[in-house]
């Protein structure tokens, strides 16, 4: 009893249960543990790759959604610029074939834009112009657009066999059913290649 | 003796493996990812930027280099992606193997020792595959990103020398105004298509846009047909800018709106507005500070778009119309400057804090009523949202929104949210998903502010609160423990150390989260009850006054700010700095604790040692400066003031 010193003595009858260590391994238990985690399992390595990779694939998904339709953009001016109607071929006229259209399909396919396949629904798989033409189109293709029914297909059609050819987007306003407003609505989606 | 059997514990201790002696609470597992992949995409840039330059200033083979370095990326990629499949087939080939050669060798200690290096080394091997996959991930999204953006024809135009150009794009930022002296308007917009020269492209980076006079109509989350001149940016991080003028020419507006913003869109521009509109009725002071701690734009900087002017116009009676005078440009100017000398500018952006005291607001609103848990998380996120969509937009706000996102998540779940793990994911998360914020400094600064609350934070508090008295260290220790990472990144950005931020900081700190409250208070109801708006404005702007004095005071004082050098070296000396100031104190006070202890221990060596042998485990109590003073304290007051003899204890 003489050679056992006082911390000892105390730790022997600080227990509740049979298997308690005493003070010593309560100090131990609560000053045990002092250090940041940063050891890694190996399921959880495999998780957080495959959780990086995902991101990754998000991340790539993103900059492949670039391709909005074009045709679909409102470039003209509208109403206010009804007086250059008859030039208003510059901004309704096909985009010529610039490097940007080859640059943009030889790119590799994840980043090629898919406005390609979704261009125009124009009979042409050019990759010139995205407009349709009106000498060319067919029904189907002029009901795309917004405010052309089946109705004013057809008579934009019969209108076309009557005259032979459209020269310019404003003998739309002969053909009955089409006034001046939905000229103007439907003029960025038309155009009249020569 | 004592020493000895001291030594002993604690090296029996520090010999236990290092995995039974990590704490859960503290989850550092992604902090090296983090940084394998903010310095991997730093990296990456400056390659790319290299490559691109390396090939010759031609217009024409900026292509050229476009394909090339596409041809690098497309041997890089699948090499790396083959490497590491590699690498993870020997990892779990050589623990199948490991299971299968338990009896095939004859030295069975040789194998012991074997297995131990083998498992020495295992974690930081698993560790190690992380980090490179973590890098390779970086290098790939950046790559794209990069390539993306040089082969943009926006960016080919810039680099042409610029031209004009029609632009179809979404404004995602709310206008103000024009950095520039010749325009009065800016915005961020995010390109859709552009026309050049009559050919129309694809796009997809943001530019900034600089109108003046009618041209000036931009609406947050509008889509905008916009025709200008398209310039190489002279400063600032956008990678293009679209110089649109008046529209007061034959050539008709230059800007026009082709599609709406969305219905929350325009009733958050609209809130603003109103906001906006009442803080000009308050003084000088507060038609500048309230708006940028509230909505984290100065109120000079604010510029209202014709919706809401000519909603207001019709009505001659509304006075708060007609009392939207302009900020005093001369005395609004000088206040920001003096903020930026004072080192608290950071007040006027918009950062975690907000969203943390929204949350709270929440909690608390929802634990009086009792709530349940996942009521309280779907409160908590609407609160959220309705933050990002009212406050102006910036990369801090993104930040604190994704991390808020994440504690809501924890919530949910019913687990403890740990705010450095959230933050790892949540850097690892925006650098993969959007590269480009690898190189914005409000990403950054926002980001070293908060790892350095959270790793150094406690650290600093427990030093300080040895020195001073409670209040006062935690104040000061949030201070400084922010500025401790933010510093470097700060003085790349502007080569100066602002030398008395940090009692600047503890002036204004007890003031902030008042105003701010006060100001989202003023910034909810403002659109409805404009006489309560109104009053919430002015608590707002009693609580800012004593951060103008603070920024006049010390802003304007010669000694506020240090010049320092630029650039990444200046950066780099401040972060060596900061490394010696922490060591030099460790090693004074470890050699003034060697030096007391070897003059206390020497009259002790007569002692009978064996009686004291346990009772020596552990460190010495040592009375710190602040509990010798209280006690001090306690006995002067005790001694002057007592009441009967017999109170004072001898």
């Amino acid at each position: 009893m003489d050679g056992a010193s006082p911390s000892v003595m105390l730790g022997m009858l600080a227990g509740v249960a049979v298997d308690d260590g005493g003070a010593d391994d309560l100090l131990e238990q609560r000053s045990a543990r002092d250090r940041p985690r940063l050891a890694l399992e190996p399921r959880h390595a495999t998780i957080i790759i495959l959780i990086l990779v995902l991101a990754l694939s998000l991340s790539l998904t993103l900059l492949v959604q670039q391709g909005v339709r074009l045709s679909s953009m409102s470039w003209d001016e509208g109403a206010t610029r009804a007086s250059d109607a008859p030039s208003a071929s510059p901004p309704a006229s096909s985009s010529s074939p610039g490097p940007t259209s080859s640059e943009s399909s030889s790119a590799p396919s994840d980043t090629g834009s898919p406005n390609e396949p979704s261009a125009t629904p124009s009979p042409t798989p050019t990759t010139t112009s995205t407009l349709i033409d009106l000498n060319t189109a067919t029904a189907e293709q002029l009901q795309t657009i917004k405010g052309i029914g089946p109705v004013t297909a057809q008579r934009i059609i019969d209108h076309r066999a009557e005259i032979g050819r459209y020269t310019s987007v404003d003998q739309l306003l002969d053909v009955t059913g089409i006034g001046a407003k939905t000229l103007e609505k439907i003029r960025p989606y038309v155009e009249v290649r020569s | 003796m004592t020493g000895a059997r001291v030594r002993l514990a604690r090296r029996r201790i520090c010999r236990r493996p290092y995995r039974s002696r990590e704490q859960g609470s503290r989850d550092w597992r992604m902090l090296p990812c983090v940084i394998a992949v903010w310095s991997a995409l730093l990296i990456e840039h400056t390659a790319f930027g290299g490559i691109i330059a390396d090939s010759s200033p031609d217009v024409t083979s900026v292509t050229g280099a476009t394909s090339m370095a596409w041809h690098v990326i497309g041997l890089v990629l699948p090499a790396g992606i083959a490497l590491m499949a590699m690498i993870a087939l020997l990892m779990i080939v050589r623990r199948n193997r490991r299971h299968c050669n338990r009896r095939g060798h004859r030295n069975r200690r040789h194998r012991h020792r074997r297995r131990r290096i083998r498992r020495r080394f295992a974690v930081p091997y698993r560790h190690g595959i992380v980090i490179v996959a973590a890098m390779a991930c970086a290098c790939v999204s950046g790559s794209a990103d990069d390539l993306v953006r040089s082969a943009d024809p926006i960016a080919r135009t810039v680099a042409d020398g610029g031209g004009d150009a029609v632009v179809i794009g979404m404004a995602t930022a709310p206008m103000t105004t024009a950095a520039l002296r010749d325009a009065d308007c800016q915005t961020d917009v995010r390109v859709q298509g552009v026309a050049v020269d009559r050919i129309r492209s694809p796009s997809s980076i943001t530019v900034r846009v600089y109108a003046s006079g009618r041209s000036c109509i931009f609406r947050q989350g509008a889509v905008y047909r916009i025709s200008g001149t398209l310039r190489q940016p002279r400063f600032g991080e956008a990678s293009a800018w679209l110089i649109v003028d008046d529209g007061a020419g034959a050539a008709g507006p230059r800007a026009s709106e082709i599609r709406e913003p969305a219905w929350w869109r325009r009733a958050g521009t609209a809130m603003q507005e109103s906001f906006i509109r009442v803080t000009r009725s308050l003084p000088d002071h507060a038609q500048v500070l309230v708006p940028g701690l509230t909505l984290g734009v100065l109120g000079q900087d604010t510029v209202m778009t014709p919706w809401t002017t000519s909603m207001r116009s019709s009505d001659a009676a509304d006075t708060y119309a007609a009392a939207a005078a302009d900020v005093d440009e001369g005395y609004a100017q000088r206040l920001e400057d003096d903020f930026k000398q004072a080192g608290i500018m950071h007040l006027m952006a918009v950062s975690g804090s907000h969203f943390v005291l929204v949350a709270m607001l929440v909690r608390r609103v929802c634990a009086r009523f009792l709530i349940p848990r996942w009521a309280t998380s779907v409160g908590i996120v609407g609160a959220y949202a309705m933050l990002a969509v009212l406050v102006y937009p910036s990369d801090s706000v993104l930040r604190a929104a994704i991390m808020g996102m994440g504690g809501v998540a924890c919530l949910l779940v019913g687990r403890r949210a740990q705010a450095l793990s959230g933050l790892n994911w949540t850097v690892i998360f925006t650098l993969l998903i959007e590269p480009s914020m690898a190189r914005s400094y409000g990403f950054a600064l926002s980001c070293t502010a908060v790892y350095g609350l959270v790793l150094c934070g406690d650290v600093v508090t427990r030093f300080l609160r040895g020195f001073m008295p409670r209040p006062v260290a935690d104040t000061m220790a949030v201070t400084v423990a922010a500025q401790i990472f933010a510093l470097p990144v700060q003085v790349m950005m502007t080569p100066q150390l602002p030398v008395l931020a940090v009692p600047a900081n503890m002036i204004v700190a007890p003031f902030v989260a008042f105003s701010t409250i006060a100001g989202l208070l003023s910034l909810c109801v403002s659109w409805a009850i404009p006489p309560l708006g109104s009053a919430f404005a002015w608590a707002a702007c009693l609580g800012t006054l004593p951060l103008e004095r603070c920024a006049t005071l010390i802003g304007g004082s010669r000694f506020s700010a240090m010049p320092w050098r630029e650039g990444v070296t200046g950066a780099v000396v401040v972060a060596l700095a900061e490394l010696i100031v922490p060591l030099t104190i460790m090693a004074v006070r470890a050699l003034a604790r060697s030096v007391i202890h070897e003059t206390l221990r020497r009259p002790a060596h007569g002692y009978n040692h064996s009686a004291r042998d346990d009772a020596d485990d552990g460190t010495p109590y040592r009375a710190r400066y602040m509990e010798r003073a209280g006690a001090w304290w306690r006995e002067t007051r005790a001694m002057l003031f007592e009441r009967d003899v017999g109170d004072v204890q001898h």
